[in-house]
């Protein structure tokens, strides 16, 4: 079982298993745990449903009526049928629920609730609105709330690769949902909270970020782009970026972007401590 | 077909009215978590200002003595004193509104007291909770008064009614405390 | 209780209180919905293959006019919401509870009618308001409701910035559609519980009265806490409470959107199983009365499906793994969550016990009853992957949990819809449904949903999300056109077959074959009596000598099966 499972675990990108249609390419530090479960679960239920499948068509083909052919009387209530049925079930239970169940566990104790800290973290605000994305940077204090934060055009988040990159997320409006196809990355923006998430990327290039909780007439279109890129680039997209921010100051009454539906120049809140 | 038999027909008329029952916790259990998942956020307690909390108590009395009146009216059916049970269920059916007319005098008072709806969260809750109630008490007094133009009904109307009736009132003095706790 | 003075045309058809007029009205309107939605259904995949051209005349494009002959956003987002909406309340629930639990419970378990048949009655008429309601806020200037049927604030309320009234009409249907439920489900208990024929046990009912009875338990309990969410939630959308708003949208004291997720999903998932519940039922007897053989395990069986609905109450959160829950909390839903393969494995297998060793009769209802098998089946185990919080981070709100739920709902739920009126037509009608034409009818739906349901998964693996007006939008679902495209292809052949099934019931009542009294050989008392079943159902309340599944006994001669109600010395001959 374990050789089985570090099998897999070894070729889950190649593994586009039952579904003819593969995962989109992970590019990120803790994806894989995610497309091993999905994996692992691939292949078992595969075989458990072929099992059915077979067992179906063996009894359509064996026992359809015929003459003289009667069928077995029997309720399948005494003990034995009781046990085989319960055992069957929790061999199911246990060759499938309780080993994902481990994995994600595992998962989610190692990756995706442990949050990194330290000098190298990148912390970004990430607050939708409807229907754009906004993304706020800390700046060279690294402190956020103070004058010297970026906040980049709407809908361009960039990010250092290999980097831990700390995400807290709150909305300007309704519900929305901060989506990572190429990270495995998803988690709700909900108005009045702020839920943080982390990830990490691997591989430099331009990714989708989409929005996945229902918040309106132009929900498909919340489409924002997340370039990941050498920490060199990234330091000078952010001081080009910090430069442009004073100088639209003067553009403002020109700014008609009609995506922004009042959100404030200089918004942020407060960093939470994370617990 | 068989006739099924008077006691028979009370027993299905005892399990829809406990279904029924279950059915109106379940509610008011929402609700009422609703108003405390509400509290700790907002780390607040519901205040009934002025004499508002006292109105409230005392529709509160006034509710239990309905049920308590619809005791004796039914003590007084069982002991065919019938124009004693006819006084007893016209007490219960006026008190019944002048607990409807005092929730909504307490309404009044609590919107002149600077608490209209809208104002907050808790508050709110409490319209909520006591209007949904005061519905519920608007069935309730449909039934009575069903009982009372019901001719001959060997008790057995008025015993049901009852049920739900005391129900009623358990349940506002149990939502009444808790949302002042 | 048969001398019943039901004499006019009103009281007799309209106002009718006996509980198989009943069920036929909850028919013909579950099958007006479900055409509705379904046409829905083909709209919302004509725009995901075909974004943004022009809808054909075959699919009613003259109702685009006004927008160039397109599906703007704004209508696509109401597409899915009431077709989401209209398919859960108003098709299924009276489809296979209204219908089948109104026709079958009292005459399965050998009583005269409901238990309350005025209520019974109230039920329908309130549920037919609830419609009138729901379907008005079509002639509103901006259209029905379209914040998802999940309707979640703050979206859903004023500010969320959904135009119009279509929203709180929404709202208002569906408490209207609560009510009604309210009073079926206690009609249903009380009927189960307290006017059972002598003889006739808890364990000696048809496990189709198992299937209806743990789902009305289910909706007694848990569509009150719907409805108390839908108050605050209408107040918020017309006096201004802010129940669910927080952040910038609430002007004063927040609220708290994911209160309403909690209240939702707290009714929301028994909802889906009691949506199930029945079919679970109506299958396993089924299976057992073409496989001439007793339901394989029937006491696990029941044992198991209560199981599953009192797990069901305690796994809410498995739909809210992203919106931040407390570490602990996403692990005790998913435990949970889990927990439930098991008995669900079991009474699963028990299907597959049935066929063991049986004598197999394809008819009609038996190939509907095998497609059940099939996909929820598929289903179920799919279910696993949304249950992984690690897994269902990446596949929250995307297809592949739209095409999880209809393996479970729409797929498991029509197949077992059809199957359970291709075979108790003849006792509802007198009629037989032409077997040729319900046999071309299911392998054309089954072929075609599993192409259908199948795919949604396979782009939601690929990770299209959902209730999105145009895929190709993004770089990372643009190879998926052709799929989507596929897919819509299927589910037009898929409502296509469903004409096939309209037709076979207008033709064979046009026909009008007087059926043989029961055609299915099958045990169960409602078999006993003759077309038409007179009011009050039984002339003598029925006594109960046997089980529901006595097929094939060895001891009985001359036949395969011995009815609930037959005396078993009497076909013995010493």
């Amino acid at each position: 079982m374990k050789t089985l499972y570090n099998k897999i675990k070894s070729k889950h990108i190649l593994y586009s298993g039952i579904w003819f249609q593969d995962l989109p390419k992970d590019v990120s530090l803790d994806g894989y745990r995610i497309d091993n479960v999905i994996s692992y679960t691939d292949l078992i239920i595969s075989i458990y449903f072929g099992i059915v499948v077979a067992l179906l068509a063996y009894f359509i083909y064996q026992y359809r009526a015929s003459k003289g052919h009667k069928a077995t009387y029997d309720h399948g209530d005494k003990r034995k049928n009781v046990l085989v049925t319960g055992g069957l079930g929790l061999l199911v239970f246990f060759s499938v629920d309780a080993v994902i169940e481990t994995m994600a566990f595992k998962d989610l104790r190692e990756a995706f609730w442990n949050f990194p800290k330290g000098e190298n973290v990148v912390r970004i605000e990430v607050m939708p609105q409807q229907y754009a994305w906004n993304f706020c940077y800390p700046g060279p204090d690294n402190e956020f709330g103070t004058d010297d934060d970026i906040i980049p055009t709407q809908n361009q988040m960039h990010v250092p690769v290999n980097t831990p990159i700390v995400i807290q997320l709150a909305s300007w409006d309704v519900i929305h949902s901060f989506y990572l196809p190429n990270f495995r990355v998803k988690q709700d923006a909900v108005p009045g909270m702020i839920t943080p998430l982390w990830f990490q990327a691997k591989e430099t290039g331009v990714y989708d970020i989409a929005c996945a909780e229902l918040c309106g007439n132009g929900h498909y279109r919340m489409k924002g782009y997340l370039t990941v890129e050498t920490k060199e680039d990234y330091q000078s997209w952010l001081n080009e970026n910090s430069v442009q921010e004073t100088e639209s100051d003067e553009w403002d009454d020109w700014d008609d972007d009609d995506d922004d539906s009042g959100v404030p120049e200089n918004w942020s809140w407060v960093w939470e401590a994370l617990k | 077909m068989d006739k099924i038999t008077i006691d028979q027909n009370d027993q299905i008329v005892r399990t829809g009215i406990i279904l029924a029952m279950a059915s109106v916790i379940m509610l008011f259990g929402t609700l009422l978590s609703s108003f405390f998942v509400l509290k700790i956020r907002l780390v607040e307690k519901l205040v009934l200002p002025g004499n508002t909390f006292s109105i409230g108590l005392t529709n509160s009395v006034i509710l239990v003595c309905t049920s308590i009146s619809y005791m004796f009216a039914e003590k007084m059916y069982e002991k065919r004193k019938y124009s004693a049970y006819e006084i007893w269920l016209l007490i219960t059916i006026i008190s019944g509104y002048g607990f409807i007319l005092g929730q909504l005098l307490l309404w009044s008072e609590l919107t002149t007291a600077g608490i209209p709806l809208t104002r907050g969260q808790l508050s709110d809750m409490f319209y909520v909770i006591s209007g949904v109630h005061g519905l519920h008490i608007l069935c309730g007094q449909g039934l009575l008064l069903w009982v009372q133009l019901s001719k001959n009904n060997n008790g057995r109307r008025i015993h049901n009614v009852g049920l739900f009736w005391h129900f009623l009132t358990i349940l506002w003095i149990i939502m009444f405390t808790t949302v002042l706790v | 209780m048969s001398s019943n003075n039901q004499t006019s045309f009103i009281t007799k058809y309209i106002f009718s209180t006996d509980h198989k007029v009943i069920a036929k009205q909850f028919m013909v309107m579950g099958t007006f919905f479900l055409f509705f939605g379904g046409a829905m259904a083909m709209l919302i995949r004509w725009q995901l293959a075909y974004p943004e051209q022009k809808v054909p005349w075959w699919l009613l494009g003259f109702i685009f006019e006004n927008d160039g002959g397109i599906i703007t956003p704004d209508i696509y987002n109401q597409l899915f919401t009431m077709h989401g909406t209209i398919m859960i309340f108003w098709a299924i629930t009276p489809l296979l509870i209204g219908t089948f639990g109104n026709f079958l419970i009292p005459l399965q378990i050998g009583t005269h009618d409901m238990a309350f048949p005025k209520l019974n009655m109230l039920s329908f008429w309130t549920m037919f308001l609830a419609s009138l309601v729901l379907l008005s806020s079509y002639i509103l200037p901006n259209g029905a409701a379209s914040g998802g049927w999940t309707s979640y604030p703050p979206l859903s309320s004023p500010s969320g910035g959904i135009p119009g009234l279509g929203q709180t009409i929404w709202t208002l249907a569906l408490i209207l559609m609560g009510v009604s439920t309210m009073m079926g489900a206690i009609n249903y208990i009380s009927t189960v519980v307290r006017l059972r024929a002598r003889g006739m046990d808890y364990f000696k009912m048809p496990l189709s009265i198992w299937g209806l009875f743990l789902a009305s338990i289910l909706n007694s309990v848990f569509v009150p806490v719907i409805a108390a969410g839908l108050i605050l939630l209408l107040l918020d959308q017309t006096i201004g409470t802010e129940f669910f708003l927080a952040g910038r949208l609430a002007s004063g004291d927040p609220g708290d959107p994911l209160l309403f997720q909690h209240v939702f999903w707290i009714f929301g998932h028994p909802e889906v199983y009691i949506l199930i519940l029945p079919v679970w039922g109506i299958v396993s007897d089924l299976l057992s009365v073409f496989s001439r053989k007793p339901a394989y395990g029937y006491k696990v069986t029941a044992i198991a499906m209560s199981t599953v609905v009192a797990l069901s109450s305690l796994v809410w959160g498995h739909h809210m793994y992203t919106t931040g829950m407390s570490p602990l909390l996403g692990k005790s839903f998913m435990f949970l969550t889990l927990l439930i393969s098991i008995p669900s494995s079991m009474f699963f297998l028990n299907w597959l016990g049935t066929l063991w060793r049986g004598s197999l009769h394809f008819d009609t209802p038996m190939l509907f009853s095998i497609g059940v098998i099939w996909v929820f089946g598929i289903g179920g185990l799919t279910g696993l992957y949304n249950a992984t919080v690690t897994a269902d981070i990446y596949l929250h709100d995307t297809m592949f949990v739209v095409g999880h739920f209809h393996y479970t709902l729409a797929a498991s739920v029509m197949l077992g819809s059809f199957a359970a009126i291709y075979y108790w037509f003849p006792c509802m009608f007198g009629i037989k449904l032409d077997s040729m034409l319900g046999k071309i009818h299911f392998w054309g739906s089954f072929i075609s949903l599993n192409y259908v349901f199948f795919n949604m998964m396979a782009v939601g693996y690929a990770g299209q999300h959902r209730r999105i007006y145009n895929p190709s939008e993004y770089s990372f679902l643009k190879h998926l056109s052709g799929i989507n495209e596929w897919i819509t292809i299927f589910s037009f052949i898929l409502g296509a077959f469903q004409a096939l099934f309209l037709i076979n019931i207008i033709w064979s009542l046009f026909k009008n074959e007087k059926s043989e009294k029961n055609p299915w050989h099958a045990t169960t008392l409602e078999w006993t009596v003759e077309y038409p079943i007179p009011h009050g159902n039984f002339i003598h309340e029925p006594i109960v000598f046997n089980g529901p599944h006595e097929y094939s006994r060895p001891d009985i001669l001359d036949r395969d099966w011995l009815g609930q109600d037959e005396k078993e010395d009497d076909f013995k001959h010493g």
